[in-house]
């Protein structure tokens, strides 16, 4: 066996296989993100033929079913997990579907497209304000523009925990957070954009519910930013139910 | 061997712990974090340094030693530290990164952050027994010039480093000095001339030296364009007196960006780069470095950090580099200082118009004098071939 080669795992080995496997291995990694990328998607496919399915009702979401639209009493319920990533992370996302491209960017991971959630809100008897553009969102501080829409209650529940608003589960950097949750619409962006924003906590023009109080670009101009309250959510990956009712 | 598997398993394990040190970076910049899967960039990072490594340590019979290996530990903790003190981010945030790099959503948090800390405890184990057990020769320099040489440079890169870690540490872990330097980051990140001038003027006496210190503060690190102090100063101090500052400290801020550069990169690019490639970059550095540094300067849009971080991890003499960023560095900071608050709509545009037609006619001069370098050594081939020509003529 000459100096070139290995001997350490058994078997002989030679440098250049070696590099090779290595090659072999960073590609795997390389390539893994891809191959998880499109199996979220075919993921998101399925809970979203699973909402299709089944959309109206008065019992919880599930993950078959992460959607639930109650048109009688006018709610939709959706259902989330905690990310505990931004118990400690300043963000501007409340709730992004994890099929979209801001998926692990929000205090509530959701389980259901945003799509069908758009759908859900409309399907419910609610009228979405769409008077945001993308241009909107370079607002410099204090020159933003608010969501208009059907304005929304929102409440979270969780095992364990009976409905609280939403309000309760984020702190804000600026101050007391007192959130006017609007239905934005902006079902065109979100097609176009696929971020997968469901409730965000600044007025946007992606976002499928966002928040009146805060004009666009308060969180990029760092006027205010927003976190996930650990001491009142549940661990990281714990399921909760979101109901959106009319304010 | 089972000391090539060794250093090879260095290599990647410092990969690893560069490639954190990145992630920590990416992650830290809000902005990149809410538009990007900076996980993508830590695992890219991972895999073409951990190549990149192996395939150029291939020839050597040592990986990365113990002393190595600590410093890059070091450097991730620095990273982390930097940019989310000392809170439980500094823990959460590889975690998620790493996760959100794969989707693997599902995961605990806690068991990513377990799996993290079992990988670096156990990497850095291994290293350290292999530098136990076969530990690398001490070489002895017979040159006493070349080991002078060789002894300042190991100081200075380690004096570098220290002080680097002090501030970092001093600025995230002293609450009031966190406090004070995150004020002063959201006053400038809010691009507005009078907010940064009425910070420098909140200082009253010590107004100079703080703005000395804010543009040393925005070459090192922040991603603040100078010009925003340029236009603070002439407004607190008046034009001239306002040029003249901003131009002192931002020499001192290139000067400090070159050096640190050269104390910390130059070594770690030669790892990564082949001697040709380096030595051709020097050249090139050598014979129009600064020109090229010139036009980088004179560019109103051009991030001198980079271009004096870049210059440092070449060959370039501080001399050259210090005389071209004084000169490329003066029409901008006295149009700056005498109109720059003034400038708005139109006129803005045309003297920046004016400053880029100016960078573009340097950039013509230069090319040129390539051109013209390159056309006198295909010339003296020429003449070479032809007396070689002549002398063989002659011979026969």
């Amino acid at each position: 066996m000459d100096s070139r080669t290995l001997s350490a795992l058994g078997t002989d080995l030679t440098r250049r296989r070696f590099l090779a496997g290595l090659g072999v291995a960073g590609l795997a990694v390389a390539l893994a993100p891809l191959a998880a990328c499109s199996s979220g998607s075919s993921s998101s496919n399925s809970s979203s033929s699973a909402t299709q399915s089944a959309v109206t009702g008065t019992a919880d979401p599930t993950e078959d079913n992460p959607i639930v639209t109650d048109a009688d009493a006018g709610e939709v319920r959706y259902l989330a997990e905690v990310n505990a990533v931004y118990f400690t992370q300043g963000t501007r996302h409340g709730v992004v579907y994890q099929g979209g491209s801001n998926g692990e960017k929000a205090i509530l991971r959701g389980l259901g497209d945003e799509k069908e959630f758009y759908q859900a809100l409309v399907d419910a008897g609610f009228t979405p304000g769409n008077n945001l553009t993308a241009e909107d969102m370079k607002a410099a501080a204090g020159q933003g523009k608010s969501v208009d829409g059907d304005k929304l209650d929102v409440t979270v529940k969780w095992d364990g925990q009976d409905e609280i608003p939403f309000v309760n589960i984020v702190s804000c950097t600026a101050g007391d957070y007192t959130p006017d949750f609007r239905f934005g619409g902006n079902l065109e962006s979100a097609q176009k954009n696929n971020t997968g924003c469901v409730l965000c906590l600044d007025s946007c023009a992606t976002g499928i519910v966002s928040d009146a109080h805060w004009p666009t670009g308060t969180t990029q101009t760092g006027t205010a930013m927003f976190t996930g309250r650990e001491d009142v959510l549940p661990a990281d990956g714990t399921r909760v139910v979101v109901t959106f009712k009319r304010a | 061997m089972a000391n090539t598997v060794m250093k090879n398993v260095s290599y990647i394990y410092n990969a690893f712990l560069w490639a954190l040190a990145i992630g920590y970076m990416c992650y830290g910049m809000w902005s990149l974090q809410m538009a990007f899967n900076t996980g993508y960039i830590f695992y890219g990072s991972f895999v073409l340094l951990a190549v990149v490594s192996c395939v150029r340590g291939r020839k050597e019979e040592y990986g990365i030693g113990i002393v190595g290996t600590a410093a890059s530990l070091a450097a991730v903790v620095l990273m982390g530290l930097l940019f989310f003190g000392p809170s439980k981010s500094l823990l959460t945030a590889p975690a998620a990164f790493v996760r959100e790099g794969i989707h693997m959503n599902t995961l605990p948090l806690g068991t990513v952050q377990a799996m993290l800390a079992v990988l670096i405890v156990a990497g850095f184990v291994a290293v350290a027994i292999e530098a136990v057990r076969h530990p690398r020769p001490v070489e002895v320099e017979t040159d006493p010039d070349a080991a002078r040489l060789k002894k300042t440079e190991k100081i200075t890169r380690w004096a570098t480093f220290a002080v680097l870690a002090v501030l970092i540490i001093v600025v995230s872990c002293v609450p009031s000095v966190h406090a004070e330097m995150t004020r002063i980051f959201s006053l400038l990140s809010s691009g507005n001339v009078g907010t940064v001038a009425d910070l420098i003027r909140s200082y009253g006496a010590a107004a100079a030296v703080v703005s000395f210190l804010l543009m040393i503060l925005q070459s090192l690190a922040a991603p603040i364009p100078a010009f925003l102090i340029t236009f603070a100063n002439a407004g607190v101090f008046g034009w001239w007196q306002g040029a003249i500052l901003s131009w002192a400290s931002a020499m001192a801020g290139a000067a400090i960006c070159f050096w640190i550069a050269r104390a910390l990169g130059r070594d770690a690019v030669a790892h990564f780069v082949s001697n040709t490639a380096l030595e051709s970059v020097d050249r090139f550095f050598d014979r129009y470095g600064k020109n090229a540094i010139l036009i980088c300067r004179l560019l109103p849009f051009m991030s001198f950090d980079y271009v004096s971080y870049a210059a440092g991890l070449t060959g370039m003499g501080f001399a050259d580099f210090m005389v071209a960023t004084g000169i490329g560095q003066l029409p901008a900071t006295i149009v700056y200082s005498y109109v720059g608050g003034m400038l708005t709509g139109s006129t803005k545009t045309v003297v920046m118009g004016l400053l880029i037609a100016f960078a573009l006619f340097a950039l013509i001069v230069l090319v040129r004098q390539v051109f013209k370098n390159r056309h006198a050594d295909l010339m003296e081939d020429d003449g070479t071939e032809g007396s070689h020509v002549e002398t063989a003529a002659q011979g026969q």
